[in-house]
């Protein structure tokens, strides 16, 4: 790692620390002695303000870190596995394809909501859903940006009506469970959610590390990556993978977040530059800050109501977007 | 025996078919080691196909490809790589790499020294840090052979290599293919260009519309 990306996720780190810090202070609750519990987290614990900000604060902060980061890193995957750079997990199919997953394994009594089977399950229906995505897009041996989107769309909007029409169909309640997913939201997140949320997260996105270089030579085309000795195909797989796994793992904890996967990396490119590596990295802080600092205002801005966090990321991502892509033109294209 | 080892491919009645149509009908060919090979032909005659049936990136109906002897088919992508570098005719980045950072794609551990001498070989030592994205087509051109070249395979696979340059740079391109036959690397392009100006070649391979 060379001095600048250093200092860089150095900053992203302190950055993540004081939002978090800040965030554990913020809510709905107007609590007396907030930082006096903030500061000492080991003492005077059976205290309302020590249960309200380390039992039910910190877990939440620590599931929007968790989940941001992977959405992040899933959109990294996402625009650097197609070389695409509007490809993100709601595009490309993943995340209607992770509740179609659910859905599956819930009605045939084969895994239950928030269990490991149903983020094996979201797993599953997720990756199939990304390979028939790409698969239908391909014509001719290529991939054009637009054909991608446009059969991403098209097939997340099939699938979508397939899982809305099968819930109104069926009288099982864990089954209209997992339409409350297309409204993400971070309010009903236990503690235990984090027992196999992190686990996985961490190990997914030390994956997408390993694969770093490769998506580096697939930004050159297919053909010419595998003139230099990657295999285009196996690399777009196991990509794939990784960001069916972090997305299925987030999707079935708090539901679909809107816009951050196409965000963050953007974000990120511009401060760690397009090598992949340093881009996962700064793609999971910039992807865990966002969420964060959306989450914190989603509970705190209007109290005792929760505002959906996938419009505050929207309101907060986009216009960063738009003045990265406007202040600097060389990021993509 | 002598001549079968010094052939280091060997194009066999191959066919190509590509969008149903077929592009290369029962074409033979072979390329003997240290030498320049030109492949030329009419628009539409296969040209590019060939070459890139010949890179392992397209595959072939018919026929056999050998590569030192062995059936192309029969070697790994990553082996493949060790032997042959390919140079694309219109290569296009995607991505803000700084020249330096793409040039050592493939190449990691390679020390700065060799991609600047490499990058003042191709007469485009400027370009070194810049992204590659503000790139003219035949800046792209000499920064694609440079990285064939910085790979230092025995075998380069070129498509077009001096279709965008000048004079100048075209002559300096075709010193450098020269020097590369003298230390023993073969090289085969393609090439859009008369007969009569591909003399300083060994040989010339002519694709015929189908």
């Amino acid at each position: 790692m060379t001095g600048h990306s250093f200092r860089s996720s150095l900053s992203l780190l302190v950055l993540m620390l004081v939002a978090s810090v800040l965030a554990l202070s913020l809510g709905a609750a107007d609590i007396a002695g907030t930082w006096s519990a903030i500061l000492h987290p080991f003492t005077s614990t059976d205290s309302q303000a020590h249960q309200i900000i380390w039992q039910i604060r910190a877990p939440r902060i620590a599931t929007a870190l968790l989940v941001g980061a992977a959405l992040g890193v899933a959109g990294a995957l996402a625009q650097g596995s197609t070389n695409n750079p509007l490809a993100e997990p709601a595009i490309l199919g993943t995340a209607a394809g992770a509740g179609l997953g659910v859905l599956v394994g819930v009605l045939c009594n084969l895994a239950s909501i928030g269990s490991i089977g149903a983020v094996l399950f979201a797993t599953i229906g997720a990756l199939l859903t990304t390979l028939l995505v790409f698969e239908l897009s391909h014509r001719n041996g290529t991939t054009t940006a637009l054909q991608l989107i446009i059969v991403g769309i098209a097939l997340s909007a099939v699938i979508s009506a397939i899982v809305g029409l099968t819930i109104s169909m069926v009288a099982r309640p864990d089954a209209r469970s997992v339409s409350f997913w297309s409204l993400g939201s971070l309010a009903l997140v236990q503690s235990e959610d984090l027992l196999h949320l992190a686990p996985v997260i961490v190990l997914a996105i030390i994956a997408a590390f390993v694969i770093a270089k490769p998506l580096d030579l697939l930004s050159l085309g297919d053909s010419t990556a595998q003139t230099l000795g990657a295999n285009p195909k196996r690399v777009r797989l196991v990509a794939f993978l990784v960001l069916s796994i972090l997305v299925a793992t987030s999707v079935s904890t708090v539901g679909t977040i809107a816009f951050l996967g196409l965000a963050a990396p953007h974000i990120a490119r511009f401060i760690a530059g397009p090598g992949h590596r340093k881009l996962v990295i700064a793609s999971a802080f910039i992807g865990a800050i966002m969420l964060l600092v959306a989450d914190t205002f989603a509970r705190s801005i209007a109290p005792p109501n929760e505002l959906p966090i996938g419009l505050i990321t929207s309101l907060i991502g986009a216009p960063v977007l738009i003045y990265l892509v406007r202040s600097r033109r060389q990021v993509w294209l | 025996m002598a001549m079968t080892r010094d052939v280091v491919m060997r194009v066999e009645k191959i066919s190509i078919v590509r969008d149903g149509v077929t592009v290369i009908s029962d074409f033979d060919a072979q390329f003997v080691r240290g030498t320049i090979s030109a492949i030329i032909g009419a628009n539409g005659s296969g040209k590019s196909s060939l070459l890139g049936a010949m890179s392992g990136v397209l595959p072939i109906s018919r026929g056999v490809i050998t590569l030192n002897d062995k059936n192309l088919n029969d070697i790994t992508i990553v082996d493949q790589s060790r032997v042959r570098s390919v140079v694309a005719q219109n290569q296009r980045y995607t991505l803000g790499f700084s020249v330096s950072e793409i040039l050592s794609l493939g190449s990691p551990s390679m020390p700065r020294d060799l991609f600047e001498a490499t990058l003042e070989k191709v007469g485009s030592l400027d370009l070194a840090d810049r992204s590659v994205l503000s790139l003219s087509g035949g800046e792209r051109q000499r920064i694609s052979i440079a990285h064939a070249l910085i790979q230092d395979r025995d075998l380069i696979l070129l498509d077009e290599p001096l279709s965008a340059q000048d004079p100048a740079s075209a002559a300096r391109l075709i010193e450098i293919f020269k020097e590369l036959r003298q230390s023993g690397k073969t090289i085969i392009f393609v090439a859009h260009m008369q007969e009569s100006d591909l003399l300083w070649c060994d040989q010339i391979v002519k694709t015929l519309a189908q």
